[in-house]
């Protein structure tokens, strides 16, 4: 674990080995340490790192240095995780580069559903826009370059796989993934608190649905 | 009750506060007034109660609003046109009811519209200002539209006496002229980058990019060669972190930028030369200035204590001719 200052009023704390679950957990309980130090107003999580921003008036940035060098994991997670299963319409209108990631790597639309579904990936932190999660562990073997150039509009739900991350988008946004499916349910609520069911520590499973119109062929 | 009634928005008016810094563990961004110091000015010179009011942050002017009531406001950032006659820059002054006040455009990029009292908008995690690339916060999560009618809260009159104006001793507009220095601190591992992209960094007048916006302000200069691959992990960024994308020009994020950023840092600029950098307009010129983090803490805690004992003091009316 390195301790480096962030500018003028922040610092960051890295840990030097790849992303994992073990490494999130350990984030998410230095993170909960973070809030209790006086004077320091957030804590952002990400795949290896933290960062931690202190009041740039009132804050006494060596006293938190010192807090959070002195800093000892107790081994426990700071809060249980859950598993959440949400449901995808893949391929279609709702999923336009399903057909590209598959002929990307030589196998049918139908398999990159069975290797992208069904199986339990990581949230390592949320970022980008409210409630958008970095996912890991995607399959090698879907692993596709981003888009050249990003779409202007990835419309709300969207499910994507780019490079070697898949994820969804809350809302309407621009981006440069693929789009293989979509989910129908609403992930964010900016007026609730919170305003995202899932953090980082938890797992997402893609389970595919069939749209209405299908069931009835 | 008390309203402003939008006549005419401006290419981009939206609500505005301190931001929600506290929605960014949830990936939202913090938002808020970009130039906090002309934000701040406004609220001293409508007497705010919470130094976290909503205010309009006008892009692009004029504007043209309409309160419904007799109401304290303030302009800062550009002038106003009422119909007794001019309205010089930072003036806190008593617009009178169902008369047009035409806002200017900004003088330098950004300007800021209050109300005592504030706006009436709802708290949406934490902020009332908008969120435009969620679509929440605000009024309706967008930007103001003609016909608009903006709510003030109700609050205890103001002691500014009608007839009279308030100024601040801190009120003169910045001086735009000339490449706006950007004082910053290195990133901890800016020993990446070579000492010739360094020096580069340092050295180089740049000018702002056409597509730079609330998100980041974005350079045009000669690239830096950049060696990294594409092995750079994201990870958590602030406000004021300048980054290096693969095509060599640095990106000064801004409050509007996503949580987590894809590309390496070189370094961080300070605080209150970030709300001079909200200012800035395409084809304007920057330079980078490197200090210790010493130093920046220091400037930085100085600037916010400065705005925090900002005087301010009264005048009669002096309107330049209707």
């Amino acid at each position: 674990m390195e301790l480096y200052s962030y500018g003028d009023h922040a610092a960051m704390i890295a840990f030097n080995q790849p992303a994992h679950v073990e490494l999130t957990h350990l984030l998410l309980q230095l993170q909960s340490y973070a809030w209790q130090i006086p004077g320091v107003i957030n804590a952002l999580v990400g795949y290896t790192t933290i960062l931690v921003e202190w009041d740039p008036v009132s804050a006494d940035p060596e006293l938190i240095m010192k807090n959070l060098r002195d800093w000892q994991s107790d081994g426990k997670k700071s809060r249980s995780t859950r598993h959440w299963q949400v449901p995808v319409f893949y391929g279609g209108s709702d999923g336009p580069d399903l057909n590209h990631v598959a002929s990307y790597h030589h196998i049918t639309p139908r398999e990159v559903i069975a290797l992208h579904s069904h199986r339990p990936y990581p949230i390592y932190c949320l970022g980008f826009s409210l409630g958008f999660a970095y996912l890991g562990d995607l399959p090698a073997v879907l692993h596709t370059p981003r888009r050249a150039s990003p779409r202007i509009r990835v419309p709300k739900g969207s499910v994507a796989i780019g490079g070697h991350q898949t994820g969804i988008y809350p809302s309407d946004s621009p981006g440069g993934w693929h789009i293989i499916g979509r989910t129908p349910i609403r992930l964010t609520d900016p007026m609730q608190d919170p305003p995202v069911s899932y953090a980082p520590g938890d797992t997402i499973e893609f389970v595919p649905i069939q749209r209405p119109q299908d069931l009835n062929s | 009750m008390s309203d402003i009634v939008v006549i005419n928005p401006g290419m981009l008016t939206m609500f505005q506060d301190v931001g929600r810094v506290t929605a960014e563990q949830y990936g939202a961004s913090r938002g808020g007034a970009l130039d906090f110091r002309l934000y701040s000015l406004a609220l001293r010179l409508t007497e705010s109660q919470t130094a976290n009011d909503a205010v309009l942050e006008i892009v692009s002017g004029p504007v043209s609003l309409v309160p419904t009531n007799e109401i304290l406001v303030a302009v800062t950032g550009a002038n106003v046109r009422s119909p007794q006659g001019l309205i010089p820059d930072c003036t806190g002054f008593w617009a009178p009811a169902n008369q047009p006040l035409v806002i200017s455009r900004p003088k330098a990029s950004r300007a800021y519209f209050a109300v005592h009292g504030g706006f009436d908008v709802q708290r949406v995690l934490g902020g009332r200002g908008t969120d435009f690339r969620n679509h929440f916060g605000g009024f309706l999560g967008r930007a103001l539209k003609p016909a608009d009618r903006l709510p003030i809260l109700a609050s205890p009159p103001p002691k500014l006496p009608h007839h009279r104006w308030r100024h601040c001793n801190l009120s003169e507009s910045p001086n735009y002229s000339g490449p706006l220095r950007l004082r910053f601190t290195w990133h901890h591992l800016v020993n990446d980058f070579l000492p010739s992209q360094q020096d580069q960094l340092i050295g180089t007048t740049y000018r702002i990019d056409p597509h730079s916006d609330g998100m980041a302000i974005r350079l045009q200069g000669p690239p830096l060669n950049v060696r990294h691959g594409d092995e750079f992990l994201s990870q958590p960024v602030l406000p004021g972190t300048i980054q290096v994308p693969p095509e060599g020009k640095p990106i000064v994020l801004l409050a509007h930028r996503g949580t987590i950023g894809g590309y390496p840092p070189i370094g961080h600029v300070i605080i209150p030369d970030l709300w001079r950098a909200a200012q800035l307009a395409p084809g304007d010129s920057v330079s980078f200035v490197a200090i210790s983090l010493a130093e920046a803490r220091q400037i930085t805690r100085l600037a916010y204590q400065t705005l925090a004992t900002a005087i301010t003091y009264s005048t009669p009316q002096g309107f330049i001719d209707p």
